[in-house]
């Protein structure tokens, strides 16, 4: 059978396991749904919406690496499976956070422990406002659980390092047992936080995203990282992102325009994507837990092999939710590491690290995983990145205190002759009496314990309260019609066992729900098909120069040479000019701005080039003149349509002043609004082609003009405090291409409510302004002479200049992407910008 | 007078390629002509017909045939050019195969470089001002230490670790999916000691 499913991504890797084809293009979609991320939540709604015949797209921001790529090196696997290569930090750099960022998301690289979300957890996060009953709970369960085949390991296949735990548990009559695990015949090679080589790890790679492949006309879009959900009035209607290659480029853009939405970015990235697009805002990105892990080995004078043979196979659950215990409750788990991560876990360094490595396969492993309490938090920093906050509550000190205790016991009971600790103030405990002066060093300075977590939940909670919850019972958002939240941060709490059941179980119940109302509520929402900055004939300023060649020779003159004519002085003004506030684009019919291609190589045309053409009609004949902005030059020129070697029939733009005889343009009218264009020098036919460009009447604010700027200026107001507090970009007003962006400005009020703002220029220069509001304008000052004058649109776009002192002097000699400006005081020079808020 | 170029467009595999932009040139010592365009049809195929008219330039002196070739695009790119036919016959057939010509990435190229990165990735998210410097620096060194020492196979098995089972490039290299204990005798083993 012809698999309909495709998978498409950046990298050509050979040998792929799935249908697999390359983007080399913008793209955009229209899909019933489209779903942001893999993993264990992603995969298994994208899978079950696609069964249920709805048509779906997914973006996922990692790579494809099938079982055959994953060859068990940490240097190799890490930066390709682990999101940011394994460097994410909480802010004060005293716990690490490991997740997955790869198709598949962090079940390639999770250590396969199954279990069911235990009825005490379900009972507290009901008495939160998470409305699911408990049939409801089972039947998800069993169906996932099902779908990701788990069975029990076999007591034969725990390694000497699970039955140290057994025999430990044992002796104490600990209430615990082998763990349930999605893996089918595993072959018990110690990778799994590598991606598992063999395929026997039923990750969302071989179960969900396999048969979504088999089983529908999904779309995969893997190195695709989202950047923007795009809504109004509480309705999503698409979704944005950039197509990015392993060095870091953007390579394509894409737009998906979807009936539905559903973020499952996993947390942390969830909570982060909506405060980016200012959804769900003051309750996204709080309520974190981590179960923030910390381990202790215990070394044995006899060989273990830990690394030989299944991780985590082993649990004692005599403390845990497993075990009914609700307060401070913790779980034992054997465990251990690949020999980097193993190397990067111990307290120690140089010579003393030496010594404990040498040791590598005497140690047996196991961590306390905390069921900590819901204090983190997820705030968007200036940079656009996630800025983590997480300090172990007192509860949770006592925790891990009592969790460690227990371990190190378990330990010695079972013939260590020493454990070693991650607190860096007591690194070894010799003995059962080095016991209370770890729990000690832990209570007492639990900042100096190393801290892991593998298991970041919450920031989106889930519950009827609107005012504390972001999502609904359903992973619905609290005031969308259209958008869902669903994966590990939609937790109310920490779950207390290890999670990705829970999270496959909610994603289940997420999918039948939008499935079963799809008729009622999605499928006649309309999908506006827009195109957000992806490359087209309809807006070409977005296309790189291969791009637009292509496009121009493709393409055939649709219009006659007519439809360049531009209104003049007596065309009514709308005809001329008009800005839509709504949708923040301009038109312009007064002349023809010129756009170079993205990837014009000369990066100061952004800046100072650019130009213009403007054409009227003189008897039977359209002439135009084509004026560079910034220059005084006004290049007369006479349009025929007529048929031109090697192009066909398209417009030629001859220039009739001798001094511009030498350049000739020929351009095709694509649409009435789009003309592609390229540039000659040298006599007709045999130019030398010089560029490539493209002209609209039709453009964002992105790309407006100084005049523009102006104009726009002029209609806008000076905004009140309250409606400039937040973080905005801005980006230099150019004449030619898009500017990137170059300043962020966030404002604040103080105690008494004194609005300040703070600017980081260039991502490098970084400084306070203070505010006044004026009813002409809002003035900002720093430590120079100039000040910035700024003033607002629409409540997330403003306008504003950077002005130098007014001065008698007349400025006519200054860089020209500085306009001056004449009033009654003199003039000054002022570099203009716009402002977006983020 | 009339000449035709025809031809068939197929991929790596030997199927069809439909949709595909065919334009037709004769080559000239100046720039070379532009003879016709068309679009390949669901077979793959594509037939151009042009008159002698459009490539005798005015001055050219002598009659003669034209030089063809052909440029085969997708939506995006230059996917193929034929070589130029000299003399070009009444009717001329190319048989063009369009490949992906792009080499095959390497996974793994620059994975250090790219570790690297991450850590610049880091911006802004950390305050350094809160963090416990010592320990900061402390780890520091282990990360580097570890990571340019344990992840090389002789230091791995120095301490007694065997390492990867599988060679480093699985997809080029023919390998065996069993490891290097056998899991039976293991599975013996243990019940031995279990009892
Ligand atoms: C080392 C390790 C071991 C673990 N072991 C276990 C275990 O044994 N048992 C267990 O139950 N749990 C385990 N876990 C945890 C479990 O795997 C996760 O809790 C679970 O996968 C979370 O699912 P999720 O859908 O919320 O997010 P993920 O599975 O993390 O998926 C999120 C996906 O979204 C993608 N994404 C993020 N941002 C964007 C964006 N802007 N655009 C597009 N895509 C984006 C990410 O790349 C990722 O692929 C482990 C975790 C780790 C790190």
């Amino acid at each position: 059978m012809v698999v309909p499913g495709t998978i498409f991504g950046l990298e050509n890797i050979e040998k792929r396991k799935e249908k697999y084809s390359l983007v080399t293009h913008d793209i955009v979609e229209n899909a019933d749904v489209c779903v942001i991320g893999s993993g264990a939540a992603g995969a298994i709604i994208a899978c079950k919406l696609a069964e249920q015949g709805r048509s779906v797209v997914l973006l996922e921001k990692g790579g494809y690496y099938d079982s055959e790529d994953m060859n068990q090196r940490e240097v190799d696997m890490i930066p390709l499976l682990w999101k940011n290569g394994g460097a994410i930090f909480s802010d004060n750099l005293r716990m690490v956070i490991v997740q997955g960022q790869c198709l598949g998301g962090t079940t390639v690289i999770n250590d396969a422990v199954c279990f069911k979300t235990p009825p005490i957890i379900r009972e507290h996060w009901r008495s939160m406002g998470v409305n699911i009953p408990d049939e409801r709970w089972e039947a998800a369960l069993d169906e996932v659980w099902n779908g990701v085949h788990v069975s029990r390991v076999r007591p034969e296949e725990l390694n000497e390092n699970n039955l140290m735990l057994k025999k430990a548990c044992a002796i104490k009559g600990y209430k615990a047992s082998e763990n349930d695990r999605n893996s089918v015949d595993c072959m018990r090679c110690g990778f799994c936080h590598l991606g598992c080589h063999y395929e026997t790890r039923q990750d969302m790679l071989i179960t969900y995203i396999h048969r979504a492949l088999q089983n529908s006309e999904i779309k995969m879009y893997c190195n695709c990282a989202v950047e923007r959900i795009s809504h109004s009035d509480g309705l999503v209607d698409g979704v944005e992102g950039d197509f990015i290659d392993s060095a870091g480029t953007t390579k394509f853009k894409i737009r998906v325009n979807a009936k539905a939405v559903v973020v499952s970015a996993g947390a942390i990235a969830s909570s982060l994507l909506l405060m980016k697009n200012k959804i769900a805002l003051g309750k996204a990105g709080r309520g974190l837990s981590f179960h923030p892990a910390v381990h202790l080995l215990g070394k044995f004078d006899q060989e273990i092999n830990a690394y030989n043979g299944i991780p985590m196979a082993y649990t004692c659950h005599e403390f845990g939710v497993t075990n009914g215990v609700k307060d401070n409750s913790f779980l034992i788990e054997s465990i251990f590491l690949p020999i980097f991560q193993f190397s990067m876990g111990l307290p120690s360094f140089l010579a003393e690290h030496a010594e404990l490595m040498k040791d590598f396969t005497h140690y047996a492993m196991a961590g306390v995983l905390v069921k900590d309490d819901p204090n983190g938090t997820v705030t968007l920093t200036e940079t656009g990145r996630a800025k983590i906050h997480h300090a172990l509550s007192p509860n949770d000190i006592k925790t891990v205190a009592r969790g460690l205790a227990t371990l190190a016991e378990l330990w010695f009971d079972v013939g260590a002759n020493e454990v070693i600790t991650e607190h860096a103030d007591i690194t070894r405990l010799k003995s059962i009496d080095d016991i209370p002066r770890l729990v000690h060093a832990v209570e007492t300075n639990p900042d100096a314990l190393n801290l892991a977590s593998a298991h970041p939940q919450g920031g989106n909670r889930m519950g009827d309260d609107i005012d504390q919850c972001v999502v609904d019972s359903h992973c619905q958002v609290h005031g969308f019609q259209n958008l869902f939240v669903c994966d590990a941060s939609v937790f109310p709490t920490s779950v207390g066992v290890n999670p990705q059941i829970t999270v496959m179980a909610i994603a289940a119940m997420a999918a039948d729900h939008i499935n079963s109302v799809w008729d009622a509520q999605f499928s006649g929402l309309g999908v506006k098909p827009a195109l957000g900055e992806t490359c087209s004939i309809a807006q070409p300023m977005f296309c790189t120069a291969e791009r637009l060649d292509t496009m121009f020779r493709q393409s055939a003159n649709k219009l006659p040479v007519e439809t360049l004519v531009n209104a003049d002085e007596n065309s009514p003004p709308e005809e001329r000019w008009h800005f839509d506030k709504e949708s923040l684009m301009i038109y312009n019919n007064k002349y023809w701005k010129g756009f170079f291609p993205l990837d014009q190589d000369f990066t100061l045309v952004r800046y100072l080039g650019g130009f213009w053409k403007r054409f009227h009609k003189q008897g039977d004949e359209v002439r135009g003149i084509t004026h560079p902005f910034e220059t005084s030059i006004d290049a007369p020129n006479i349009a025929e349509l007529k048929a031109f070697e090697g192009f066909g029939e398209l417009v030629h733009l001859k220039y009739t002043s001798p001094e511009f005889s030498i350049f000739y343009d020929l351009l095709k009218i694509v649409d009435k609004d789009v003309v592609l264009g390229k540039a000659f020098f040298g006599l007709p036919p045999f130019g030398n082609h010089i560029l490539d460009f493209c002209m609209s009447r039709n453009y964002s604010v992105d790309f407006m003009t100084e005049d523009d700027h102006e104009t726009i200026y002029q209609q806008a107001r000076s905004p009140a405090a309250g409606e400039v507090l937040g973080r905005w970009t801005g980006r230099l007003v150019s004449d030619s291409a898009l500017t990137p962006v170059t300043q962020v400005f966030t404002y604040t009020q103080d105690n008494i409510g004194k609005l300040q703002m703070e600017y980081l220029f260039g991502g490098l220069l970084r400084g306070i302004s203070r505010i006044t509001l004026t009813p002409q304008q809002m003035n900002m000052y720093d430590f120079t002479s100039w000040h910035d004058e700024v003033k607002i649109v629409t409540s997330d776009f403003m306008v504003g200049k950077w002005c130098s002192p007014w001065t008698k002097i007349s400025l006519n000699f200054g860089p020209s992407f500085l306009s001056v400006e004449t009033g009654p005081d003199g003039n000054r020079f002022s570099l203009r910008f716009t402002l977006r808020r983020v | 007078m009339k000449y035709k170029i025809k031809g068939k467009v197929k991929n790596e595999q030997g199927n069809p390629v439909s949709g595909l932009f065919v334009e037709a040139f004769d080559s000239d010592l100046t720039a070379d002509d532009y003879l016709g365009s068309t679009l390949t049809n669901s077979e793959g195929e594509f037939e151009i017909e042009f008159d002698d008219k459009v490539f005798h330039e005015t001055f050219e002196l002598l009659e003669r045939r034209p030089d063809v070739y052909v440029v085969v695009r997708d939506a995006y790119r230059v996917l193929h050019k034929t070589d130029v036919r000299s003399e070009a016959k009444d009717e001329e057939f190319f048989d063009i195969v369009v490949k992906d010509t792009r080499p095959f990435d390497d996974p793994y190229a620059n994975s250090f470089q790219r570790t690297v990165a991450s850590f610049n990735e880091i911006g802004d998210t950390v305050d350094i001002s809160q963090a416990d410097l010592q320990r900061l620096i402390t780890q520091m060194i282990r990360g580097l230490a570890s990571w340019s020492y344990y992840t090389r196979p002789k230091v791995m098995q120095s301490v007694g670790y065997p390492g990867p089972q599988v060679p480093q490039y699985p997809k080029r290299t023919p390998h065996e999916h069993s490891l290097p204990w056998n899991p039976h005798e293991h599975d013996e083993h243990e019940h031995g000691e279990e009892e």
